[in-house]
Order: C-alpha cells, then sequence, then structure tokens
C-alpha cells in the first residue's frame, strides 16, 4: 500500500540539510551586519540634528566612515559565504606548505606588532591535499586571524599540521585561556572558513576559549 | 569667574569621566557662570543609572557615549555571566539594556534570572530578531520593551526616557528634609518659602542627598552617582561643588540641614 505521508528522498534531505547551514550562516551574516548598521542610522541622523556642535559632526562622521567599512567587509563575508554555498569548489591538489607559508606571511606584521609568538609545526614530507587553494586559504587565515585578535601580547599560536588515515588536520590553536568572546564579525569570518571547508568536503571543528579551530581535508588520491 | 578660580579649575579639568573622550564631563561650562544654566546635557532623568549588555565592544561603546552625553550613568558589560554579576552587585541600576545573543548566558536567561529579584528594574532588549513570536517571548520573559536592530539611537532614547519615567513615580517628585522642598519634575528648591537657585550639578548632588536622607554618602558615592566618575582621591571637586551646595543650602542663621561626616563624606539630616 502506498502511504499516505510523503518520505523525503535521501537526496531531499542532504538539500535541505544544507538549505539549513546556508540560512544559518546567512542569519550569523545579518546579525552581524545589524550591529555597525545600528550605528550608522544613528550617527548619520545625529550629525543632522540641529545644535550638534563641529567637533560632535566630526566625531559622527568618523564614526560613520569607520562603520561603512565594517559594514562593506561583512557585506563581502556574506557574498563570499553566498559563492562557498552555491559554486563549486575546486577539486585539485593543493600543497599545503605553499598555502601555511603566504598565510603566515600576511600575518607576520600583526603579529609582530601584537607581540604574538606563532609556532608552526609541519611534518616532513607533507603530500598535497585535495581541495581548493583558495578556499583552504581563507579559512586557515580566517582562523589565525581570530587567533590573533583574541590573544593577549605576549602569547603562543600553534599552527600544527598532521596527517594520518589519508587525512590532514590543520589544527590553529591559542595555547591558554584568553577569557574574551568572539564578536559577531569575528564569528561571521569563521562561519565564512566553515563553509569554504565544508565546500571541498572537509572537516570544520571550532571552539572558542582557548580558542582552536581544527580543519581536515582528504590527502590527494593516490597518496595512502 | 572660572578665571578667578585657577586654585580648583585647573583641578577640576584634570578629571576624566569613565570612558572619556567621548562624554567629556566639562566642569567650565557646568561651574557658576551664566554659560552653566544652559548646560545641554541635563534632563529630569539625569542620574539614573543604566546597565549596557552587548557583545558587541563597539556598538556598546557607542550607545554608552551617547546615553553618558544625555547625562545618564553608564555602565557596559559584553556577556551575560557579567551581566548577571554587575546586576546582583552593590550598584542599583534603574535601567537595563540587554542584547539577546549573548556570549556565556543569554540575554533570556539574564531576563528570567533577573526579573524576579529586581521588580523595580527596567528592562529594554535589543534584538535582530524581528518576528512577532521572538518579541512575544522575549516580553513574556520580563523584558519591558524591545527593539529590532538596525534602530536609531533616537528611537532607543525616546524609549528609555518612557521607560524611566515609568520608574519615576517610585521616585516622589517631592522630597523634604526639614523646610528644604526639592521638587524633582520642576527641578525647583525651596527652604522655608525662599527659592534657592542651583546649577544642574548642583540640583543633582542635592536631588542624590535627598534620596538618602540621614545617610551619610561617601564622596566617592557622590562621584559616581553625579559625575559618572570613578572613585578618584586626587580629586576636590565634590568638596567644591559640596561647598556651593551648602552655601545656598544653609544661610547664616538657619539650622544646618547639610554635615560633613568625617572620614566619611557629606549626609542631609533635619537639624
Amino acid at each position: 500500500m502506498p502511504s499516505d505521508t510523503l518520505e523525503p528522498c535521501p537526496s531531499t534531505v542532504v538539500k535541505n540539510d544544507e538549505l539549513a547551514r546556508f540560512c544559518a550562516y546567512m542569519a550569523e551574516g545579518l546579525h552581524a551586519m545589524a550591529q555597525p548598521l545600528t550605528i550608522l542610522r544613528s550617527t548619520v541622523a545625529a550629525s543632522a540634528a540641529p545644535g550638534v556642535t563641529p567637533a560632535g559632526q566630526r566625531r559622527y562622521l568618523e564614526l560613520s566612515t569607520q562603520h561603512v567599512e565594517r559594514t562593506c567587509g561583512l557585506f563581502e563575508c556574506l557574498q563570499d559565504l553566498v559563492i562557498a554555498s552555491h559554486v563549486k569548489a575546486d577539486r585539485g591538489p593543493v600543497e599545503l606548505l605553499e598555502v601555511l607559508a603566504l598565510v603566515v606571511e600576511d600575518h607576520k606584521a600583526l603579529l609582530e606588532t601584537s607581540a604574538i609568538e606563532l609556532r608552526v609545526l609541519v611534518p616532513d614530507g607533507l603530500l598535497p591535499v585535495l581541495g581548493d587553494a583558495a578556499r583552504t586559504m581563507q579559512a586557515l587565515s580566517a582562523a589565525l586571524k581570530v587567533a590573533a585578535s583574541v590573544s593577549s601580547p605576549g602569547s603562543v599560536i600553534e599552527l600544527q599540521v598532521t596527517a594520518r588515515n589519508g587525512l590532514v588536520e590543520l589544527m590553529v590553536q591559542n595555547m591558554r585561556i584568553h577569557g574574551r568572546s568572539l564578536n559577531s564579525s569575528q564569528r561571521l569570518t569563521l562561519v565564512l572558513a566553515e563553509a569554504n571547508v565544508r565546500s571541498q568536503q572537509g572537516k570544520f571543528e571550532c571552539t572558542e576559549d582557548p580558542f582552536r579551530v581544527s580543519i581536515t581535508l582528504p590527502l590527494q588520491e593516490g597518496y595512502p | 569667574m572660572l578665571a578667578e578660580r585657577n586654585g580648583w579649575v585647573a583641578h577640576v579639568l584634570d578629571c576624566k569621566p569613565r570612558n572619556s573622550g567621548v562624554s567629556e564631563i566639562n566642569a567650565a561650562t557646568e561651574g557658576h557662570d551664566e554659560a552653566a544654566r544652559s548646560a545641554p546635557i541635563f534632563n529630569p532623568l539625569a542620574g539614573r543609572r543604566i546597565l549596557i549588555v552587548d557583545d558587541d565592544e563597539s556598538l556598546a561603546a557607542f550607545l554608552s557615549s551617547e546615553l553618558q552625553s544625555q547625562g545618564f550613568a553608564v555602565d557596559m558589560v559584553h556577556d551575560g555571566e557579567a551581566a548577571l554579576n554587575m546586576l546582583q552587585g552593590e550598584r542599583l541600576y534603574d535601567l537595563l539594556i540587554l542584547d539577546l545573543n549573548l556570549p556565556k548566558l543569554d540575554g533570556i536567561a539574564v531576563l528570567q534570572h533577573v526579573k524576579p529579584a529586581q521588580r523595580r528594574l527596567r528592562m529594554l532588549v535589543l534584538t535582530a530578531r524581528s518576528r512577532v513570536e521572538d518579541k512575544v517571548k522575549t516580553l513574556q520573559s520580563g523584558a519591558d520593551d524591545c527593539l529590532t536592530k538596525p534602530f536609531s539611537f533616537a528611537e532607543l532614547l525616546a524609549r528609555v526616557h518612557a521607560l524611566l519615567r515609568r520608574n519615576s513615580g517610585l521616585v516622589p517628585n517631592c522630597s523634604k528634609v526639614g523646610d528644604l522642598t526639592l521638587h524633582r519634575e520642576e527641578r525647583r528648591v525651596e527652604r522655608n518659602g525662599r527659592r534657592i537657585e542651583l546649577t544642574p550639578r548642583e540640583f543633582a548632588i542635592l536631588e542624590f542627598m535627598m534620596r538618602n536622607p540621614g545617610r551619610p554618602i561617601s564622596r566617592a558615592t557622590l562621584l559616581e552617582e553625579v559625575w559618572n566618575m570613578p572613585s578618584d582621591p586626587s580629586t576636590n571637586i565634590v568638596d567644591v561643588y559640596m561647598k556651593y551646595v551648602r552655601d545656598k543650602v544653609d544661610l547664616p542663621g538657619e539650622p544646618k540641614l547639610t554635615h560633613t561626616i568625617r572620614g566619611v563624606g557629606y549626609e542631609i539630616r533635619d537639624a
């Protein structure tokens, strides 16, 4: 007898899961954007209010400029999220050592200024993984950036790469608790990192304090 | 004139308020000259203490500075646990501005912890969720009002005023100590039929003291409640302003109502 209720077929379940995840990503993005938009809505009105002093106007203009930039950054992040969720990732060999070198170079100045030590631990003979170089780089870069932003001067961030059972794990972690919570912009950056890793059939895990991100990608086929 | 009071003006101008740089306390415009009488930051609800809880530090700092510039005393924290600690501490708040999406303990949990214990505390919830169901749940959890982000500060301020006006019924409009009467809404002070003209800051000092008659008030408390500044033993701003208040309240020949409590601060009581 045919069933009265419709049973979702496996592909529908997968699609619903993806949609739910995408909606959750978007909700995170909208929440992040609501913060600077609140400031902008207020500063624009306040700078035009009767009786505002020139110093007040300058202050409101500075705040507006700062938060327009912040909003644009978040908007870019949302665009990238849409791309990560709807455009197929490359599935090619990615030389992790090259990606690591670029990411570390990008963050060198920030880490030095903040007096944060970065320890990079990579095994010898690291083989290429199968994935998308640009998306892997964004994810790793986001993890390092957030790790640095929640660290105190003098602290240590460890970037460790381990390979086993056909998988490579990249782990970025703060070596001690900092007692700082992530803000909405940081969370959105990490949501994008997660979307970028998942779009490569990778695995992404994050814990807040001590901050730790684990990215797992498969080794390129043909390698053990 | 201020220039003639160099002995204390320089000292007073050295004092920085909490979160200085945004809402600066300008002693020069609050001193004993005509400019002080038109000081723009005074409002009848000024001095009311507000706690802002929002995990977005820049938004919390912005709201804090704008509210301070309106004369409110403001503290801010960025997670639910810190909010509970502040609300269970010694400091009494008139209003809580609470974001729902908070680390450690979410806004609804904060509301549910705080509401039964602090019925007088008004709570304004900020949320990025605009669904009716979410607003209903928030109000049912004890919030007095709800504002959806992104909002404009002008709307937030109007709601803050409306909520604090609800509370002001609990503080009587008129306080009396001996033959001294203070009318809050009219901002009028009289002693035995004599009208006493006070600057906004002097009024705020007297208003706070008359809310606590017969109770010694420390200099640190006055500095916090009236100037929204942390305790600072190096400043004599409280003593300076207290002298102005006493000179106007207790004229020669009248029974003394304002008293110095050695080692503590000041007290107002019927002699």
